[in-house]
């Protein structure tokens, strides 16, 4: 196989370029560029006008799903989040379909009279709001601003994925072939400390491709974690929680020969398994231990599913904050 | 970067690499009046755009990346069009294996675009990612997927 690949690369680099090649590429470059010169800046007008309706059209159906979906409550941040309805999407026919439901976290602050908030938000009189802001501490008050900072970034990434995938669905509702889309998105944990949410993506196209993102919150700061984030600066937490992981990979393989991860495979020495990056993707389980996801095929072949691993507290103890 | 900068860091670009965007764009296409329909494309569009390349150091990744989406836009047409036969394999190839060339034509568009980056340009895997705009599990997928599909045809 590496043999005949080999030789087809040397082929690849066989391939006759005509000399028309540069000519064209000349050519494509000065018609830009002529192009360019003349037409200047009326561009970026559009894309403001299109922002701003788009931003009527997000926030008029959902005025009243906020109130639907409370869950959760907070106390470290003086507020509480939460994760409403936001996009529903489906398609149905005989070789495509698509299901979609993707929420959109929501940060509330938490005040005396909550209740009465959430219901009629605008009947606050102005020396009530004063009083409720003067009470709450300096720090919680910059962590909330944190905290509503974090929800905007995540839901902007919840977006973006959520739009490539939804307009390649729709792309390929012209080609042949079955195409499956399914998105969600769950809260994962809501502790005392942490928030995460998991955003789900199983894409089927011949054969499934199921790959996930956590978003970890801390609810001390009201920053979005990432991994590096949980240890010391000048922790080896790669190493440690990489070795942990090929022990535990190696343990499985030899306990059963159907279990195979990408670890020292020599067809496809390019997918083995190294090191977990420092952004990998992670949650705290239910019993606080830390967990690292990995997405279908990332570190083993497809009919493992999307691998997860546990890292027994004892492992991490000396490294964590 | 400037953005008269960034447009010379495009051409320059373009220029000193024109062979392998043709070779790419021939690898995908296979015909050499389209291909070069798809650098002259690429060409202007990587000037019209060069403002939206952010780093000088990925300008060959970029330019990769519109190559790529140019051929499919390629293939798209195509598809529309009525009355258009397959992909053709005969007269001006000049692969000289025939079985390879089969075993590669017979992957779909997108496979064909990773083993080439992959095996042809020497692309890791992360890159691929970027040029395809896809993630790392997505190309690790379909790179596993079709060379197990090349392997049952050249071994099978």
């Amino acid at each position: 196989m590496e043999q005949k690949m080999k030789r087809m690369k040397e082929e690849y680099n066989k391939i006759n370029v005509p000399s028309a090649a540069k000519e064209r590429i000349l050519e494509g470059t000065q018609r830009a560029k002529n192009e360019k010169r003349k037409k200047k800046r009326i561009q970026s007008y559009r894309w403001i006008g299109v922002a701003a309706l788009l931003a009527m059209l997000i926030g008029l159906p959902n005025m009243n799903a906020s109130v639907a979906h409370a869950m959760g409550n907070m106390p470290l941040l003086g507020g509480f989040f939460r994760l409403v309805t936001f996009r529903e999407y489906s398609y149905e026919s005989e070789t495509h379909n698509a299901e979609v439901h993707v929420g959109k976290l929501e940060y509330q602050e938490q005040t005396k009279d909550s209740d009465e908030q959430m219901t009629s938000e605008g009947n606050m009189s102005n020396s009530q709001q004063a009083e409720t802001e003067n009470a709450v501490q300096e720090n919680v008050q910059s962590g909330s601003e944190q905290a509503e900072k974090t929800v905007e970034q995540i839901n902007e990434d919840i977006e973006k994925i959520t739009s490539q995938l939804i307009a390649d669905f729709e792309e390929s509702l012209q080609q042949e072939g079955h195409k499956g889309l399914t998105i969600n998105t769950d809260v994962i944990t809501d502790n005392e400390k942490y928030y995460t949410l998991k955003l789900s993506v199983l894409e089927i196209q011949a054969s499934g491709y199921f790959h996930s993102k956590y978003y970890t919150i801390d609810k001390a700061t009201g920053n979005l974690l990432s991994l590096k984030d949980l240890f010391g600066e000048d922790s080896n937490y790669i190493a440690v929680i990489s070795d942990n992981i090929k022990l535990q990979m190696r343990e499985q393989m030899a306990a059963d020969e159907a279990n195979k991860y990408f670890l020292d495979e020599k067809d496809f020495p390019e997918f083995n398994f190294t090191a977990i990056t420092p952004d990998a993707d992670f949650y705290f389980n239910h019993e606080g231990e830390l967990v690292i996801a990995f997405d279908e095929y990332e570190v083993a072949p497809g009919y493992m599913g999307a691998p997860e691993f546990v890292i027994a507290k004892d492992v991490t103890d000396t490294i964590s904050k | 970067m400037k953005k008269i900068a960034r447009e010379e860091v495009v051409q320059n670009a373009l220029i000193e690499n024109y062979e392998k965007y043709y070779r790419l764009a021939y690898g995908l296409v296979r015909s050499e009046a389209d291909a070069l329909d798809i650098v002259q494309e690429s060409a202007y569009k990587a000037i019209m755009k060069s403002e939206s390349l952010r780093t000088e150091e990925f300008v060959d990744t970029w330019i990769c990346r519109i190559v790529i989406n140019e051929a499919n836009a390629f293939f798209r047409k195509k598809r529309d069009l009525p009355d258009v036969s397959e992909m053709n394999l005969s007269t001006e190839d000049t692969y000289t294996d025939i079985d390879l060339a089969r075993a590669i034509d017979s992957l779909e568009p997108k496979e064909r675009e990773i083993v080439i980056l992959r095996y042809f340009e020497d692309k890791k895997i992360e890159e691929i990612a970027v040029i395809m705009n896809e993630k790392v599990g997505t190309v690790k997928s379909r790179l596993y997927r079709c060379m197990e599909k090349l392997r049952v045809r050249l071994e099978g």
